[in-house]
């Protein structure tokens, strides 16, 4: 979790660092730095679902 | 330790994919000629917006016919990354249409190549021949060297996209592959771990294909100028998600648990043999805006040259890893499940 922020970070900041040359503007890097944001949020639900179900297992564990 | 290394692979590719397909320039570009509508027989001063270029050695520049006749520019200039660019037009075009699309170059020996592939309209107004194109042969042209992407028009920088939505969708289709074999095996041989397996494969998979749907859908906003086209192939593989939306249903519908993975497992086979032709046969055989299919280019050329290939497979294992990393976690669980409460609670 805490390395992948750092990652968004890193691509934002790079892409930040190309967009004196218009990347962003003229390039439409944008979409780039969209598209990996969108899968990584992707892999997070993903996570926090699998999350939840270690979590009512655990609580059942407890229950007994 | 022993399980370990793919999954360090797996962290590596991607990062590999990341920071390679984030970092490495592109080559340099024509973002947009003004005017682009020229006649003949005139003298025409363009303004040409580059993109990425840097200061050049020599700059030449030709307008493109066809493979055999070339216009020389008669002056190139380039200033603050903007190109003023002169050409006289004969009056005589070797040609009977009276409107044709004209490819401009500019080349540099350090710059390489840029190109706007049918960037310029001529108007032709027949007269006596009096030709200035050039006839004997191919220009020099250059070619930038360095691990660079390939500018294409349109896509500019969204080239990337291609190491992030497309191995998306490679990836999807091997685990739905991988899933489908361990419906066959659960059918085969009736034991439940190889329907756990199957399931959480395709529920990784699904991800894949979903995040693909979203990834695809920015992309084309960037590109196509729209978040959804009546493009077949964005169609069908939404069609296909729901395919395999129908098999989570299936699977939290039914109660007995001998039932369910006999039922998803024959589902399953049948999913995955209707989504072949949905996603590969049918955006072929009518129309898309995909490369590869209905008519445009497949991958190659420019599309995907040495340099991208470079990223691109590194990048589909990468995801693919990834799919299998997400859905073993999947596995593990529902094994714990099954050993806990196998007696006591449904699931």
């Amino acid at each position: 979790m805490k390395h992948s922020f750092c990652l968004i970070l890193f691509v934002l900041g790079t892409s930040l660092l190309k967009a004196e040359n218009g990347a962003f503007s003229d390039g439409k890097l944008l979409s780039v730095v969209l598209v990996f944001a969108s899968i990584l949020i992707g892999f997070f639900i993903y996570l926090f679902s699998l999350d939840r179900k270690l979590t009512k297992i655990e609580n059942q564990i407890k229950d007994e | 330790m022993k399980s370990l290394w793919w999954k360090c692979l797996c962290i590596a590719l991607l990062l590999y994919a990341l920071f390679v397909g984030m970092l490495t320039p592109l080559k340099p570009g024509i973002l947009n000629i003004s005017p682009f509508l020229v006649s003949s027989g005139e003298r025409v001063s363009m303004e040409v917006e580059a993109y990425n270029v840097e200061a050049g050695k020599e700059w030449q520049a030709y307008l493109k016919k066809d493979s055999l006749s070339y216009l020389k520019a008669s002056a190139v200039e380039l200033t603050n990354g903007k190109f003023k660019i002169d050409f006289e037009i004969p009056s005589h075009i070797p040609s009977e249409t009276s409107l044709q699309a004209l490819t401009l170059l500019i080349t540099d020996e350090r710059n390489g190549t840029l190109v706007y592939p049918e960037g310029i309209q001529l108007k032709s107004s027949t007269n006596e021949s009096t030709s200035s194109w050039l006839k004997e042969g191919h220009p020099r042209l250059y070619k930038k060297e360095g691990f660079l992407f390939p500018y294409r028009n349109i896509l500019r920088e969204t080239i990337r996209n291609m190491y992030y939505h497309v191995p998306l969708w490679f990836s999807m289709f091997i685990l739905f592959f991988a899933g489908m074999m361990c419906s066959i095996w659960y059918l085969k041989t009736k034991k439940i771990e190889y329907d756990h397996r199957a399931s959480s494969l395709i529920y990784s998979g699904m991800l894949m294909g979903v995040l693909g749907l979203i990834t695809g859908s920015l992309w084309a906003k960037a590109t196509w100028g729209a978040y959804w086209t009546n493009d077949m192939k964005l169609n069908m593989s939404a069609v296909s998600m729901l395919i395999y939306f129908a098999y989570a249903i299936l699977r939290s519908g039914t109660e007995d648990i001998e039932r369910k993975a006999t039922l998803s497992s024959a589902y399953n086979i049948f999913a995955f043999i209707t989504i072949v032709p949905l996603i590969f046969v049918l955006p072929r055989v009518a129309d898309s805006l995909h490369p590869g299919n209905g008519g445009n280019p497949a991958f190659g050329g420019e599309d995907l040259d040495n340099t991208m290939r470079a990223v691109f497979y590194p990048a589909i294992i990468g995801f693919t890893l990834m799919g299998v990393w997400l859905g073993q976690i999947l596995l593990r669980i529902k094994r714990i499940k099954e050993k806990i409460f196998f007696n006591k609670i449904d699931f």
